[in-house]
């Protein structure tokens, strides 16, 4: 059952990190386990199920919806990621975020019956000014005062969004004017694969990696993000105007939040609750990756997406046998892969020593938390 | 207010982020639950709960469901207490989920998502249901409550609460002058899920039917609240907090009746809203709560 936790762990122990002898990058090893972790839980099937290949189906189909889901997820959990860094906070109301963006495109898009892509247009803009707006209201009056106030302060957030749409749309469970055509059935190996459901969402969240990597990489202001993400005092005697980068850093998180909520909307429906459900995938998304690495977040979504839909997979395989529940227990394998890489490797994938504060704690303390300011209570 | 005289342990005294609040008074709920009703099995339907052949005493039952919580508290604390505080808040975040999911599927076990029903209030055998009965268990809960404060002020008096709040303020001073923090921070931890899992047996025995999504998250952000309210790190403060808190929702609820009907539904988020407003506005510019931590030592600022 632990198959790819376990292979998850053996293999991704021994690495010191960069600049160790081992020279192979360490996301290139996640992708093997990965896909080691995939190839034995494929083999265990088709040899468990009479060993025909048609047993290894189920996984093989799994993976496909992880690669879907999970593209989402990276969409979510670079944007999460992208705060993370910079704030040096826990973000609890991203996944709230991402519900706004649904309902916005909702609203343009059935209540006005707009154009989908006039909903993405006006959830990217709702996204970005509530952005702007949570940063101004609340998270710069706690900057200084540890990462615990503006995470509960975040909850609040995640609370009030919540509760707010529920009051307008009420809780009831709506569509997207978008109607996906039916699975087409991959050649003959028996696979489906959706065009709208599966492809769009592939290519969209594709694309704006894409798009995030230019940005992060070539422009002025991405190359300024990382600055403030690598060290916010430096940064600003540098002469980078951090406030705005950090205003900056909040319109393109959450309008990746946009497009992962309307997608998300596609595939589920909308209801209240939608991104507070997957904002804990996500966290498990970002924190595999590595705090603070965008590329690690992109990583990660991909990896708890897979293992997500594994997990359902397998314990639907083992319902009754071991335990009552079946596919229901879906996120316990993508938390436990997350708890295992909080207390193995706390820096994540691809993040630098320098977030990874967990396992150490009594050698390295938080920078950010300077000795005259004491946590709240 | 059991329950957040729990947290305070653990936030409020020792500084650490538990969110997974809500998982400890479910597992507390259902031990006590289990227990306290026996093995049930209706042939009708075809399922039953695990259990004790024979119901056990309810104070029996009450103080297992706190060791099984506490228990339960300590094992989860072992590896994640060396965790960063936001780390450590979604990591209990998860586990929280993953036991909810246990309760809510093993239905053999736990009944499920079947709900647990038939759970005894004290002096059941003596007080008709009703509006006595809540009034009788109103004074039951009053008392424990009052016991776990006193027993709670007696031990953040003790040497061993100073150390606590050494451990809170800066870690590495209290290592250095020879705390072992680590098991300062395993004990809080755990005397704090028991207290949650004693809250746990308290609800379970009041609202008589129990169901696993009673223990959602949303049920440990509310925790927070009265926490943050009452002011962390005071014990009086969570029992004002508590009580504003109760206030607030049975304010609500007497509202409903005087608002138009397309509302009364919606009061319910407008509530959680007005929290949720709360929380921020409360962590934003009275970090301190509406009764703050007494001070013995004055500190240089």
């Amino acid at each position: 059952m632990a198959g790819s936790m376990e292979a998850d762990d053996a293999a991704s122990s021994p690495f010191e990190g960069p600049g160790s002898r081992f020279a192979i990058p360490r996301w290139a090893v996640a992708i093997l386990v990965l896909i080691a972790a995939i190839v034995i839980l494929w083999a265990i099937f088709v040899y468990y199920g009479g060993r025909r290949l048609e047993a290894g189906r189920p996984i093989l189909q799994a993976v496909i919806q992880g690669l879907v889901v999970g593209s989402i997820y990276v969409l979510g959990a670079s944007g999460l990621s992208l705060t993370y860094g910079i704030k040096k906070f826990a973000n609890f109301s991203h996944g709230d975020m991402m519900t706004v963006g649904a309902y916005a495109a909702f609203t343009m898009n059935v209540i006005f019956a707009q154009n989908i892509f006039v909903g993405v247009a006006f959830a990217v803009l709702t996204l970005a000014l509530l952005g702007v707006f949570l940063e101004l209201a609340i998270f710069r009056q706690l900057e200084g005062r540890g990462p615990v106030s503006a995470l509960i302060a975040s909850v609040g957030v995640s609370l009030v969004l919540q509760n707010v749409l529920s009051a307008i749309f009420t809780t009831n469970v709506q569509y997207l004017g978008v109607t996906p055509p039916s699975d087409i059935p991959l050649l003959n190996t028996g696979l489906s694969f959706n065009v709208v459901k599966g492809g769009v969402t592939l290519l969209v969240s594709s694309a704006l990696i894409l798009f995030l990597h230019v940005l992060l990489k070539y422009t002025t202001l991405g190359k300024a993000m990382r600055a403030c993400a690598d060290d916010l005092d430096l940064a600003r005697t540098s002469g980078v105007n951090t406030r705005n980068v950090i205003l900056w850093t909040w319109v393109i998180s959450a309008s990746l939040a946009a497009v992962a909520g309307v997608l998300l909307a596609i595939i589920v429906n909308v209801f209240p609750l939608l991104g507070f459900f997957v904002l804990l995938f996500i966290f498990a998304a970002v924190i595999i990756g590595g705090i603070g690495s965008p590329y690690g977040a992109m990583l990660g979504g991909l990896i708890i997406g897979i293992v997500q839909k594994l997990s359902n997979v397998v314990f639907g395989q083992l319902q009754g046998r071991f335990f009552e529940g079946g596919a229901e227990y879906e996120p316990v394998g993508a938390f436990l892969v997350m708890i295992a890489v909080l207390l193995l490797m706390p820096e994540g994938i691809m993040g630098s020593r320098r977030h990874a504060m967990g396992g150490r704690l009594a050698a390295l303390r938080s920078r950010w938390r300077s000795p005259e300011v004491k946590q709240p209570g | 207010m059991v329950v957040a005289l729990g947290l305070n342990l653990q936030w409020g005294h020792t500084g650490l982020f538990n969110a997974g609040v809500a998982a400890f008074v479910g597992v507390g709920a259902y031990t006590f639950g289990m227990l306290s009703t026996g093995k049930f099995a209706d042939p009708g339907v075809n399922w039953y709960h695990w259990g004790p052949d024979q119901p056990w005493d309810l104070i029996a039952a009450a103080l297992v469901s706190m060791a099984v919580a506490g228990f339960l508290g300590v094992l989860i604390a072992i590896p994640t207490l060396r965790l960063r505080a936001d780390y450590l808040a979604i990591a209990t975040l998860a586990l929280g989920e993953i036991v909810r999911l246990i309760i809510k599927n093993e239905r053999h076990f736990t009944g499920g998502d079947l709900d647990l029903q038939f759970i005894p209030r004290p002096f059941g055998a003596f007080v008709p249901e009703g509006a006595y009965s809540n009034g009788v268990f109103a004074l039951v809960a009053i008392g424990t409550a009052l016991g776990a404060l006193v027993i709670l002020e007696f031990l953040a008096r003790l040497p061993w609460g100073r150390d606590l709040h050494a451990v809170r303020e800066d870690e590495e001073v209290a290592m250095a002058l020879g705390k072992d923090a680590f098991m300062l921070k395993l004990s809080s931890f755990g005397i704090g899920c028991a207290i949650m899992g004693l809250a746990g047996a308290l609800s379970a025995s009041y609202y008589t039917t129990i169901t696993p999504d009673q223990f959602a998250p949303a049920a440990t952000f509310a925790a927070y609240v009265v926490v943050i309210l009452g002011g962390s790190g005071n014990n009086r403060g969570m029992i004002l907090g508590g009580y504003l808190f109760f206030l607030f929702t049975w304010a609500t609820q007497q509202i409903q009746g005087y608002v138009p009907s397309d509302w009364t539904l919606r009061l319910v988020y407008v509530n959680q809203m007005v929290i949720g407003l709360l929380l921020i506005v409360i962590i934003v510019f009275r970090p301190e709560g509406i009764l703050p931590e007494k001070k013995y030592v004055p500190r240089t600022q």
